[in-house]
């Protein structure tokens, strides 16, 4: 029996599926194949992951509560009740993967590392020496950076002082001596001292290899050293995590930079969502708790160091191969980077990060910017690499006296302020800066290069579904597409004269943009399956993204399933959808990968009756990318790109190894194939591998053509 | 061959356009980089209130400063680019200003088009877009129109060849000021566009029947929107539908509201506004024909502006577009019953002399083309009086429209007719002392020309015709085919030879 789809109960909770995302990753951190310090840098995601969950999503439910207890009288749908219980199954789920996180650490990697001979000292197993040492260098570079806090009788400053997300040290002192101050001059029942920002989280002890000691218990084992006389009671470590879901006030504000520069100040003071710390002195905890109006479920005590993030940095200062994932051979550019123009004319160049190297579009941007015959450079900038060497050549073009114009979004999460900083600086360089536009985000990637060949304009464009940030290209598997297709250059060329202002076009040949006709697209190339689709050659949606959440999206797959269409979907995050639901999805898998690299690209397939359409976009399907912001889906014109691309995609189903596939449970389970397993990262990678030997070894050598003399 | 990027910005009465693309001359084809428009208000104020206001000036200038930034980025310099404006513009009491104000602010010099250029440039869009479709189109009359903000181009073409040419007071932005001065119903609407449709038809009719037009061919942004959504047909560069098609769909179009039209159609909020005007307005005239097919080309002005800067003066569209300026001549020559065969005798000797005399004048083709309608139209002024026939010549040319001829043009064709009898120019001739020095002494070559080629054939018999010139020291010798005709002409040689000697400093023997 065909069941309804508008009926609410089939669409997945969206904090439960981001939950249910971060437990693969928790699960990765798990496997013992996996390199050990690799593991250490899952369970450092996770932290961050987390962390953004209460920054973001649960403030959301916070306010939605907020708002329910103001409208109590009215509501009917009960949704103060329902709101308080998810909230209570949110937290209670996040403790126990925070404990199994911590589990882990202690018992696995912490005690892993000792056996290759990295060691994290406690101050119990200072050496004088050591104690000396770190002593001095509390002494002479860390306390001059503290500022502590003393609090007297009240606490209100207190609320104010303590921002988002950083460490603080929370100290009392004995009794007896408060005591004995407050006959004399007031004294400070409790102090906060605030991690500094620019110190590093781990020291080196020089003399020896590998062993490092945390700043943590550096400023624990010395601040009683600020107060000379005095004795520490009770010392905790704690962060608070605040709500972060704020947002410039496009209406009413005119300057939108100095606007954003005021976010970033209020983020740090919002509401608190939870605590997290350590120490043994509940009586303190729950004190400093108190400040900040956090009842018991919203501390998380835990048994190690607090936020896990820093230790990438311990990631990135040890060298012991064998503790990480053998370097990754990239596939560079086969050619002469001088034949870039000639190798994109002749057919379009697709990359798949991190496997081909980023390298060919930062050279892009170099090549560029010293071209005299290059014109003009537009492109938009979501996220850069800090230094990033793209910013660095937009700056240089500029400087040379070409057009250079960057759409640049400042309101990409947790980057604004770097992105204000490079931002002004492409400005004074005498580029046209383009502050994206009002209230949509601009997370479209693309650029394009305007350049005189022979007398005439032609165009190259670059269209991504990944930022142009060479360092997350490591990381991030990607799909990033070079051609000199006129038409798609048109395209590119119409959507930057929207962005900037020029034009009012809402609609292309080869593109589809966001806000104006993505969902609509989508929503028709879904309707084009179910209209093709027969019993016996069934329609195919194959798609690959990070997360689906749309319900009107949903809906339309349901229904699709429900003619029969087959669905594959790669949703690597928040699925929202329910596969598996007779009825409903049962023509619908949805499978997901978290792995070595982070799962980025979208692209979507329809088989169209035969004819086989290809997308890449940069957009998910969830309801912020259709309607919030600027997006572009291309549809990929290049027979030999189209190919690429489903070979691509295809492999992603036949992964055994990482994959896992979404239960009507709305669990991930791991693919219980016990026999030879695939792994299609690691295909990719061999790929590459291979791509890499034969590049380096077998150069290939083309001629140099004569340049023709202009006329 | 030559490869260039080159730009036209239009600036016209509901928007300011600009195309910037490739060039190339040899193969004669453009491949378009940018297309973009930006809505203004410069049609709704010329219209309404005569001139353009300074808000709306400002708003142009902010605009060009933006496609300024764009040029810019396609290497393109500001005097490189190609500035036309059209009727709003040309209407406007203040334009001289306005062009002089974008010029010190922007850098962009103007150039305003007369009606009849730019029927010259969509006669250029329709024959790129339809070549697949030309036999089709010679073997029967055929209509072009396009509807613009304040005027409505027509060309009629009777079986290949261009019989009339206009331009009318009749654009969307003049029907909605006038909608709105009455009550806004859709029968007030459409009582209105059929009133002003019907004088123009029945002008219309008077030249060619409308009756015997088989096909439309309608230009514009408003058919091109309604091909473009509907379904239609397409062929690369044109969409064909029936005459039907055409009227159901633009019946639907005009129903939606403006801000239907602006969701569905991506379109900018003053385009809606005239959009549906428009397509009445082309529904009602080729309601008045009897076509069962329509053209839409994907070409605009614009387009047809970039190809006359490709096109080479070989090309067959070249060739084909002088022949529909002299047979639009012909056909005013014929609605003035002048001597055909006298016209034509003059036409041939004229270009002779023109052609064999090439060494002593150096004009350019453009002048050839002058020279030859000069000669078919020098009597037409015979209609009204033959006495003094020569100056009603002049007025009925400098009066008529002639396809593709612009006004300095007309009133050279019109002072050389003059002068192809009589005296000699006088400062108080006003039409010749419009003209300017370069184009004083074009005409006194040209006429000095007729006057020759028209003696030829003083008792309109014709039989005498120049064979070759050549020159000899201080005198030129035409040598003709009749000399024993010519002994009797002896005396009227030598009288009308004396603009001649005058203009090209040599003495003149015919044999």
């Amino acid at each position: 029996m065909m069941k309804d789809s508008n009926l609410e109960e089939y669409y997945g909770n969206r904090e439960k599926a981001i939950l249910a995302f971060n437990k693969m990753i928790l699960e990765e951190a798990c496997k013992q194949d996996v390199p050990l310090l690799e593991r250490l840098k899952f369970l450092s995601i996770l932290s961050g992951n987390l962390d953004e969950f209460f920054m973001i999503r649960v403030s959301g439910l916070r306010s939605a509560l907020l708002e329910d207890q103001v409208s109590a009288i009215n509501d009917k749908k009960g949704n103060q009740g329902r709101h308080k219980e998810l909230l209570n199954e949110l937290y209670q789920e996040v403790h126990e993967i925070h404990a199994k996180q911590y589990a882990i650490l202690n018992n696995e990697i912490f005690p892993g590392l000792e056996m290759y001979g990295v060691k994290i000292l406690k101050p119990d197993n200072w050496s004088a020496e050591i104690y000396q040492y770190l002593e001095t260098l509390f002494v002479n570079e860390i306390a001059p950076l503290l500022t502590p806090i003393a609090v007297f009788e009240n606490t209100s400053n207190v609320f104010t002082a303590i921002g988002n997300l950083s460490l603080h040290a929370a100290f009392w002192f004995k009794e007896e001596e408060i005591q004995e101050y407050k006959n004399n001059e007031p004294s400070p029942s409790l102090v906060f001292i605030q991690f500094p920002k620019n110190c590093n989280r781990f020291y080196k002890i020089p003399t020896l290899q590998n062993t490092f000691v945390l700043l943590d218990d550096i400023i624990v084992t010395f601040c009683a050293s600020l107060y000379p006389g005095r004795e520490i009671a009770d010392i905790i470590l704690f962060k608070i995590t605040r709500d972060a879901d704020i947002s410039v006030d496009e209406l009413n504000d005119d300057d939108f930079v100095s606007a954003m520069e005021d976010v970033l100040i209020n983020r740090q003071l919002s509401l608190p969502l939870r605590m997290t710390c350590n120490g043994t002195s509940d009586r303190l905890i729950n004190y400093v708790a108190q400040i900040f109006n956090l009842h018991e479920q919203e501390i998380f005590r835990f048994n190690g160091p607090l936020d896990l993030k820093a230790f990438m940095q311990l990631y990135d200062t040890i060298t012991i191969e064998e503790l990480k994932f053998p370097t990754l051979k990239q596939a560079t550019f086969p050619y002469d980077f001088n034949e870039l123009w000639d190798a994109v004319k002749r057919d379009d160049i697709l990359l798949q990060f991190p496997y081909d190297s980023f390298e060919t579009v930062e050279k892009l941007f170099e090549l560029a910017a010293k071209d005299p015959d290059v014109l003009a450079i537009k492109t938009t900038l979501y996220r850069v690499a800090p230094d990033s060497s793209i910013v660095r050549s937009l700056t240089k073009a500029a400087r040379a006296g070409k057009q250079v114009t960057a759409v640049v979004e400042l309101k990409a999460r947790f980057d604004e302020a770097l992105n204000i900083h490079w931002a002004s600086k492409l400005e004074q360089a005498g580029a046209i800066v383009v502050y994206g536009v009002m209230h949509y985000k601009i997370h479209a990637k693309t650029c394009l290069i305007i350049r005189r060949e022979r007398n005439t304009i032609k165009r190259y464009s670059y269209i991504a579904t990944g930022n142009l940030n060479e360092k997350t290209a490591q990381t991030y598997v990607d799909i990033g597409l070079l051609t000199a297709h006129s038409g798609i250059c048109h395209d590119v060329s119409s959507f930057f004269n929207v962005l900037t202002g020029l034009s009012t076009k809402k609609s292309f040949n080869h593109l589809v943009m966001a806000p104006f006709s993505l969902r609509s697209k989508i929503e028709e190339l879904i309707e084009r399956e179910i209209a093709k689709s027969s019993p016996e050659q069934p329609g195919l949606i194959i798609a690959k993204l990070n997360a689906l959440n749309d319900y009107a999206i949903i809906q339309a797959l349901y229904r699709a399933s429900q003619h029969g269409v087959h669905i594959k979907l790669f949703v690597r995050g928040i699925c929202q959808l329910i596969p598996g639901i007779p009825g409903l999805s049962e023509t619908i898998e949805v499978r997901s990968l978290v792995g070595r690299f982070l799962e980025h690209s979208r692209i979507y397939y329809f088989r169209n009756g035969g004819t086989e359409d290809l997308y890449v976009s940069s957009a998910d399907w969830m309801e912020r990318n259709f309607d919030k912001r600027v997006e572009l889906m291309l549809s990929i014109q290049s027979q030999q790109a189209k190919e690429k691309v489903k070979a691509i995609l295809m492999l992603y189903f036949k992964d055994t190894k990482q994959a896992r596939i979404l239960g009507s449970d709305m669990e991930w389970h791991s693919i219980s194939d016990t026999g030879n397993q695939f792994s299609v990262q690691e295909y990719f990678m061999h790929n590459a591998a291979l791509q890499h030997v034969k590049n380096i070894n077998k150069p290939l050598l083309i001629p140099r053509k004569k340049k023709h003399n202009p006329r | 061959m030559m490869q260039k990027t080159t730009a036209v910005l239009e600036i016209g009465s509901s928007g300011i356009r600009l195309l910037i693309a490739n060039i190339n001359t040899g193969t004669e084809l453009f491949d378009i980089l940018e297309n973009e428009s930006k809505p203004t208000m410069l049609g709704s104020d010329v219209f309404l209130h005569g001139m353009v206001s300074l808000p709306v000036i400002n708003e142009c200038v902010e605009t060009l400063h933006v496609y300024k930034e764009l040029l810019q980025s396609y290497g393109l310099h500001v005097r490189q680019v190609h500035v036309i404006a059209t009727s709003a513009l040309r209407e406007a009491s203040n334009k001289d200003n306005f062009v002089d104000i974008v010029l010190m602010r922007t850098g962009f010099k103007i150039k305003i088009l007369e009606d009849l250029e730019e029927n010259h440039y969509m006669y250029f869009a329709v024959m790129h877009a339809l070549t697949r479709e030309s036999e089709n189109l010679t073997a029967k009359n055929a209509m072009v129109i396009e509807t613009g903000g304040g005027s409505t181009e027509i060309l009629l073409i009777k079986k290949g060849q261009i019989e009339a040419v206009h331009s009318f007071q009749l654009g969307t932005i003049r029907i909605a000021s006038a909608v709105q001065a009455v009550d806004g119903f859709p029968e007030s609407i459409n009582r209105i566009i059929q009133d002003q449709v019907s004088t123009i038809v029945s002008k219309l009719n008077a030249e060619l029947p409308l009756q015997s037009i088989e096909h439309v061919i309608i230009m514009g942004s408003d058919a091109r929107l309604l091909a473009s959504t509907e379904h239609v047909d397409f062929y690369d560069t044109y969409w064909k539908l029936t005459t039907q098609e055409f009227i159901t769909n633009s019946e639907k179009l005009a129903q939606y509201s403006e801000m239907q039209c602006i969701q569905q159609f991506d379109i900018d909020a003053c385009d809606a506004v005239t959009m549906r005007y428009g397509l009445l307005i082309l529904r009602e005239f080729i309601r008045h024909t009897h076509a069962d097919t329509v053209f839409i080309p994907v070409y605009s002005m614009r387009e047809g502006f970039l190809l006359s800067l490709v096109v080479s003066e070989k090309n067959k569209i070249q060739n084909e577009l002088k022949k529909h300026i002299v047979a639009s001549a012909r056909s005013i020559g014929k609605k003035f019953h002048f001597d055909e065969n006298h016209a034509n005798w003059v036409r041939k000797n004229m270009l002779k002399l023109f052609d064999s005399l090439e060494f002593i004048h150096h004009l350019s083709k453009r002048d050839r083309l002058l020279a030859e309608i000069a000669a078919l139209l020098h009597d037409i002024g015979v209609y009204i009086r033959s006495g003094s026939h020569h100056k009603h010549s002049e007025y009925i040319i400098s009066n008529s429209e002639i396809f593709s001829i612009s006004n300095e043009e007309r009133i050279m064709i019109a002072c050389i007719a003059r002068y192809h009898r009589k005296g000699g120019p006088n400062p108080s001739h006003a039409n010749f002392m419009y003209l300017d020095k370069a184009d004083r002494i074009r005409v006194l070559k040209l006429s000095a020309l007729l006057r020759i080629a028209d003696v030829l054939d003083h008792n309109h018999n014709q039989s005498i015709r120049v064979v070759s010139a050549e020159r000899k020291s201080n005198t030129i010798i035409i040598y003709t085919d009749n000399p024993y005709e010519l002994s009797l002409l002896k005396q009227d040689i030598e009288k009308k030879a004396d603009i001649f000697e005058y203009v090209y400093g040599y003495s003149l023997t015919v044999v």
